[in-house]
């Protein structure tokens, strides 16, 4: 699955920094997110203006969503369930 | 310095700036197995691409390349050569948005690293070694620069103008190339 929509999924419970991203995506996804592929996906999500960083409280920085990485989520997730119903009705029919 | 320093210190120098203390940090709360560490490279591989100029990344891989064909004593492996150029100019003004100008100037500097390697050996091995390969696109920039050191080898100037305008044509051409690109892709944008 696309670690920058694991991410986005996870900032969406609220503001997080690097490490309880990682843990939470581990909870909810069962997907261990590696420091490198973390930080590729933070980033990104970062030059795409769809999170941005927080007050940082010690020396991780939270990160946060944007507007626009809400309406990216929306989209997106709403496209998977989409393709997830359609893929359940050809089951059903198969 | 520590195993997560090196890992680190992996990333390029403005990354590193935003994002270096965290991942650092990051790695300190956790094991660092070979996993991780691959996961690490592999990011900063990733983030070398995005943020370090191309002709770094293409003369650093073509200084590897020359290395290599110095120690098999493999001229063919001069055929890459113009291919990378092109690539590093299309590159060049696809990224920077730039003019062609700036993919000669990127390609010159692509090339001053690819050659460097011969530099080196030519120095340490002396003129007689080394093949002069006329008619190739490619060439030896090394073979020159020892020249300047070695008046025995002067006579060998008049090809470096046949051997190098070529390499510099082939990353403008990439320029040309990248500008086209950028024409489209813009109009597509509408």
């Amino acid at each position: 699955m696309d670690p920058e929509l694991l991410i986005l999924s996870s900032l969406a419970g609220g503001p997080k920094h690097g490490y309880a991203i990682m843990q939470e995506v581990a909870l909810f996804s069962g997907i261990e997110l590696g420091p490198g592929t973390l930080y590729t996906a933070i980033t990104r999500l970062v030059d795409e203006g769809w999170i941005e960083p927080a007050e940082a409280s010690g020396r991780q920085r939270p990160y946060r969503l944007t507007g626009q990485g809400l309406e990216h989520l929306r989209e997106q997730l709403e496209k998977m369930r989409q393709l997830a119903s359609f893929g359940l009705r050809r089951l059903r029919t198969a | 310095m520590t195993l997560r320093n090196i890992l680190v210190r992996a990333y390029p120098r403005s990354w590193r700036e935003e994002y270096g203390e965290e991942l650092g940090a990051m790695l300190g709360q956790r094991a660092v197995s070979v996993g991780v560490v691959a996961d690490v490279l592999a990011g900063a591989f990733r983030q070398h691409l995005r943020r370090d100029d191309p002709w770094k990344i293409c003369g650093a891989f073509l200084f590897l390349w020359t290395v290599a064909g110095d120690l098999v004593n493999c001229h063919w492996f001069l055929l890459l050569l113009p291919p990378v150029f092109f690539i590093t100019g299309a590159w060049t003004v696809m990224r920077d948005r730039s003019d062609t100008l700036s993919a000669a100037r990127a390609v010159s500097k692509a090339a001053i690293l690819a050659v460097l390697p011969d530099v080196v050996a030519v120095l340490l091995a002396g003129p007689n070694p080394v093949q002069l390969q006329d008619g190739i696109i490619c060439f030896r920039w090394g073979i020159y620069t020892a020249t300047i050191l070695r008046p025995e080898w002067w006579e060998y100037f008049p090809s470096l103008a046949r051997q190098v305008l070529p390499c510099i044509w082939v990353g403008c051409v990439g320029g040309l190339f990248g500008r086209l690109a950028n024409g489209v892709r813009e109009g597509l944008r509408g």
